[in-house]
């Protein structure tokens, strides 16, 4: 009985049901990155504060520059406020990639 | 109570929650296909591109997350170009899907050739550059190195025949190019050419220029007014209010200044981006450093004084003043140039509307209007500042 509880506890992540730690449920690395961009994605498109939220949600600020990094490759438009804010010098340096060629910032999209 | 009938406890959140999976961490990662070293794959996107040559590309191939393999290419590509390795560059470029990025991939791998002056290779990858493509000339050109091809030593006529077929192996190269790139690309390129054999060599003989057939001529007298007014009026002094007249004459004398070359890196100057005059639409114009344009003359003695006044902005230090009595000229296009260049040498904190007066309250509205038209002048300390358009 408590084990199955736990299960079922695990399985809902204790209640709340963020989508935000819906992704965290994702066994596999690369599903639950995809997750959390799409999610990180749509949140963008609301609004800024949808977006923080998004982001708020990951815990690793690895995984929170690896959505803001995914986003402004695929929108160099906006890359600029997406990568102003970016936690890791690793990713300030992807950054640096976009944002040191101006021209990608006004052709936008892939 | 016995543990077999008490209640349930309710559901465990936080730290019991996590020391439980922990207990049955085996058995979650069974059950949920969890992978191990899921940590690896995001700093493996996030991390430098690693290696060189064919082991970096297969880096970026490896990369879990295909937007972050997307940089990794275009860094692999840039690389491979500035290593002379054209296959591994195209491969790298062949990686991304058609669009923005592989338009820049082409951009970067065509700069990286243009920095060791190939340009076949160059001006093969601009011209796959996309939207990209004029861009990619602009830098390519303003960066190419300087070749020992023309120097102080070669007979004018003989020089003059070099730049000439440099520039046709140009205009070879881009021939077919859509988009008005062919015409703008020969152009700039043409620019460059005489501006690598007379800028910061220390050497500056009209007798080359001279020697430039007609078509080249404004390339040519740009190139050597620029290189005579850096010789005759080094940094520090004062420039005499007739700096434009005393070049003329030494250009109608064949006067031969001398002096300290410079570095290749230090070549540069003040330049002024494009500025798109609506009066000066149909004025033909020819490029200069930076990315800008200036306007060509009626007759020569006309083209020699717009090419000095615009030699007279390269050097940084200017002021505004020196323009200023060139407003009065009664051929329009040194008006204008001069209300141009007296705009963009305001410098900042200085009063504009001051300093602009005269252009301000100028009769010809085409003068005024450079009042109006805030532009902001590049000042490369190193090679290539080009203001993108």
């Amino acid at each position: 009985m408590r084990v199955s509880l736990f299960a079922i506890c695990a399985l809902t992540a204790c209640g709340n049901d963020s989508l935000g730690e819906d992704c965290d449920k994702i066994g596999d690395v690369v599903l639950q990155e995809n997750c959390r961009l799409e999610r990180a994605s749509s949140a963008f498109e609301q609004s800024e504060e949808a977006f923080e939220a998004e982001l708020a949600a990951i815990a690793s600020p690895e995984s929170r520059d690896l959505v803001r990094l995914r986003l402004a490759i695929r929108d160099p438009l906006v890359a600029a406020r997406l990568c102003d804010k970016v936690e890791t010098d690793a990713a300030k340096e992807k950054c640096r990639q976009v944002l040191g060629r101006p021209h990608l910032q006004h052709a936008g999209g892939k | 109570m016995p543990a077999s009938i008490r209640a349930p406890p309710p559901p465990a959140c936080g730290w019991e929650v996590v020391s439980r999976i922990a207990r049955f961490a085996p058995v979650w990662a069974v059950f949920f296909g969890c992978s191990t070293g899921s940590e690896d794959a995001v700093s493996q996107a996030l991390a430098p591109v690693a290696g060189a040559g064919a082991e970096a590309l297969q880096a970026c191939q490896e990369i879990a997350f295909e937007d972050l393999s997307i940089p990794c290419f275009v860094q692999v590509a840039a690389q491979a170009a500035g290593e002379e390795d054209d296959e591994l560059a195209r491969a790298a470029c062949k990686a991304l899907p058609v669009g923005t990025w592989s338009e820049e991939c082409h951009f970067r791998a065509g700069e990286e050739w243009g920095r060791h002056g190939a340009l076949n290779e160059s001006l093969s990858h601009c011209l796959e550059a996309g939207r990209f493509a004029r861009f990619c000339l602009t830098h390519v050109a303003w960066n190419l190195p300087p070749t020992s091809d023309v120097t102080s030593d070669t007979p004018a006529a003989e020089g003059a025949s070099k730049l000439v077929a440099e520039g046709q192996r140009v205009e070879t190269l881009l021939s077919g190019a859509l988009d008005g790139l062919e015409g703008e690309g020969r152009d700039i390129f043409r620019s460059r050419l005489w501006f690598n054999a007379y800028f910061g060599t220390g050497h500056s003989d009209p007798a080359l220029a001279l020697a430039a057939p007609d078509e080249l001529g404004p390339a040519a007298r740009g190139a050597w007014a620029l290189e005579s007014a850096r010789l005759r009026f080094p940094p520090g002094e004062k420039l005499p209010a007739d700096a434009v007249q005393i070049l003329v004459q030494a250009w109608s004398d064949g006067v031969r200044f001398e002096g300290q070359s410079l570095e290749p890196g230090k070549r540069v100057g003040r330049y002024m981006p494009p500025v798109p005059s609506p009066y000066e639409a149909d004025v033909p114009k020819i490029p200069v450093y930076g990315g800008g344009f200036r306007a060509v003359g009626r007759d020569v003695e006309e083209d020699l004084v717009l090419a000095i006044l615009e030699a007279l902005f390269f050097l940084s230090e200017t002021p505004a003043e020196q323009f200023a009595g060139w407003l009065t000229d009664e051929r329009e296009r040194v008006r204008w140039t001069a209300a141009r260049l007296m705009s963009g040498a305001v410098a900042k904190g200085e009063d504009r509307l001051d300093k602009l007066d005269a252009v301000r309250s100028h009769a010809d509205p085409a003068v005024r209007w450079h009042a109006e038209f805030i532009p902001t002048p590049g000042r490369s300390k190193t090679e290539g500042g080009t203001h993108e358009r």
